[in-house]
């Protein structure tokens, strides 16, 4: 039985970044792999694939009954998994439990998780485009414990319902969690030191290091690469309010967008997780007092 | 008991289907009633998270709702507990069960809906969620005929060997969110019952227009959402109609396990033979009804 690599992240955090190099690195082409062919990645939230794996409808299940089934559906997709040396899935769920205790994700479906986190106030900036939404009510969105995708009780998405909880939530839930062995890997690190970052992934996932391979999958996954595939071709991820998936790829940007009132109320959210990943600012002192 | 006509056959079932047309028949060709449901199938040869199978029986759980136990194609019996509500039953029966029966009787339970067009039947199949009923629902509107919902049972007119779509349930399934696009006000949408307490998924009916007649099967489109732009209508070849039968097939894993997919098999390529496949490309972001519409009656008037 092959085990699951969960990628995990908060949304606009890297996770797809991630993708396309995992999906490189292992093709080891001549060229780029299409973005809109991650074939050696997967997201489980997909409805279809739990009712296929399951052979039930989860049209008819409520939200809790789903959530009850997906322990067991990431156990028996386990079973199926048959033609490729190691499995990788996308997740933005936080890493929640059912009420008896149960995790979603368990250990014995599990080869082990890979993190992604990213500095709040960029996800912010990158939140409010991708959902064409304003900062002010994605700051909100960020502190909201009950923030979930493709929770829309009045008609059927493609994909299942996930929890995110807070972004500090999202991130505590994984760090916390001790069912199987977890690499955090920070987004910021991918851009500015993407040859050491990325070996840990390969490093983590057991499979073999190469240099050459390495340089190549890190530049075929490169921000330039990745925009101007989706500008040609488009990109299946991509939501319908936002413009495009991939948009500057950068840290620090929040610099230019948000307002100092702004900084303050996501620092004020998120300061403890802030403080342990190196992302809070530099703020004036009367900030800091309040904080 | 409750004796009704669908499938063109006679249903007889303790729990009430009120919207199924009444039969006067007493011999019942398929039989519903609530008894005990063993936790073990004796004699299983498959077994799943949700279920356990052979060739003729079938053991399907729903943790914490319901037991279904399906035998030779004929009976299903029910067990529930007290908190369990009728129309749960009845939703999981409709969509799950009923189709896993019709695998038992090596037919050709199709995923998706029918409706006449031209005095023949139209299959819109397709993957979950892709709007299958609500192009039915839009259809209705214009006054065609809905002839099933869920899924379709296609069966051979053993003279002519001509592919037939045999009615089921006159009602669909609707989203809340599908029926405001269709124009269903909030206070009507307020009064259709729902599948399920708590699913905002309701019961439409389709009143005095729905008839039991089997009809000729005219065409098979397989509804997607594809990223790019593309054409609304693609006709299929043969090859790819022969790749697509064995995707369309209800629960088709679960049919190989039951080792009913070599009826089927039989029955698919008739159908690929005599029944035109053509793949209905919806636009990705949204429903294009009336476009939808014009390439499905015009295709088939051709």
């Amino acid at each position: 039985m092959t085990q699951i690599y969960w990628l995990a992240s908060y949304p606009k955090s890297g996770n797809t970044w991630m993708r396309i190099f995992l999906n490189n690195y292992w093709e080891n082409a001549d060229q780029p792999i299409n973005i809109n062919e991650l074939e050696r990645t997967t997201a489980l939230y997909v409805r279809d694939y739990f009712d296929e794996v399951l052979h039930i409808e989860s049209a008819l299940l409520t939200y809790a009954e789903i959530d009850a089934l997906r322990p067991v559906f990431h156990r028996t997709y386990t079973g199926l998994i048959v033609n490729i040396n190691g499995q990788f899935c996308k997740v933005h769920d936080a890493f929640e439990r059912l009420p008896d205790g149960t995790p979603m994700f368990p250990a014995d479906a599990t080869a082990g998780g890979i993190y992604i986190v990213r500095n709040p106030l960029d996800v912010v900036v990158s939140y409010a485009h991708h959902n064409a939404a304003s900062v002010e009510d994605t700051i909100d969105v960020l502190v909201d414990d009950t923030h979930a995708l493709s929770m829309f009780p009045n008609t059927q998405s493609h994909q299942l319902h996930q929890h995110l909880r807070t972004w500090s939530r999202h991130v505590e839930s994984w760090l916390e969690q001790r069912e199987f062995p977890l690499l955090v890997v920070r987004y910021e690190d991918m851009l500015l030191q993407p040859h050491e970052t990325f070996a840990a992934v390969i490093r983590f996932i057991q499979w073999e290091v190469d240099a050459v391979r390495l340089d190549k999958a890190i530049r075929f996954s490169a921000f330039d690469e990745l925009k101007q595939q989706e500008t040609k071709h488009g990109f299946h991820e991509k939501p319908k309010s936002a413009e495009s998936f991939f948009r500057k790829g950068q840290a620090g940007d929040w610099q230019n967008v948000l307002t100092q009132a702004q900084v303050e109320r996501i620092v004020s959210a998120h300061h403890a997780i802030m403080k342990r990943f190196d992302y809070l600012p530099v703020l004036n002192p009367s900030i800091n007092d309040h904080i | 008991m409750f004796s009704y006509a669908c499938f063109g056959l006679c249903l007889h079932s303790d729990l009430p289907f009120p919207n199924a047309v009444r039969s006067e028949s007493d011999h019942a060709d398929i039989v519903i009633r609530a008894g005990d449901v063993p936790t073990t199938l004796a004699g299983a040869t498959h077994q799943g998270v949700l279920y356990q199978l052979n060739e003729t029986a079938l053991i399907y759980y729903l943790p914490g709702l319901a037991r279904f136990w399906v035998k030779d194609g004929r009976e299903i019996v029910y067990a529930a507990p007290p908190t369990t509500d009728i129309d749960t039953l009845r939703a999981f029966l409709m969509v799950i069960i009923l189709p896993l029966l019709f695998h038992q009787r090596h037919e050709m339970p199709i995923r998706g809906c029918a409706v006449e067009i031209d005095g023949g039947a139209v299959i819109l199949t397709g993957y979950s969620g892709v709007g299958k009923s609500t192009l039915a629902a839009a259809l209705h509107q214009r006054g065609f005929r809905v002839l099933a919902d869920e899924f379709t049972v296609v069966r051979f007119d053993e003279a002519a060997q001509q592919p037939l779509v045999y009615p089921s349930f006159p009602v669909l399934h609707l989203w809340r969110f599908a029926l405001h696009k269709l124009n269903y006000s909030q206070t009507a949408i307020e009064q259709l019952p729902t599948v399920r307490p708590g699913l905002q998924k309701h019961i439409l009916s389709m009143g005095d227009t729905f008839r039991l007649e089997p009809l000729p099967v005219r065409g098979i489109y397989i509804m997607n959402a594809p990223m790019r732009d593309t054409d609304v209508l693609v006709p299929l070849t043969l090859e790819k109609s022969l790749l697509n039968v064995n995707w369309i097939l209800s629960y088709q894993r679960l049919a190989i396990e039951m080792n009913s997919i070599k009826h089927y098999w039989q029955l698919a390529g008739h159908l690929v033979a005599q029944a035109r496949f053509w793949y209905l490309n919806r636009l990705k972001q949204t429903f294009n009804t009336d476009e939808l519409i014009r390439a499905v009656t015009q295709s088939v008037s051709r």
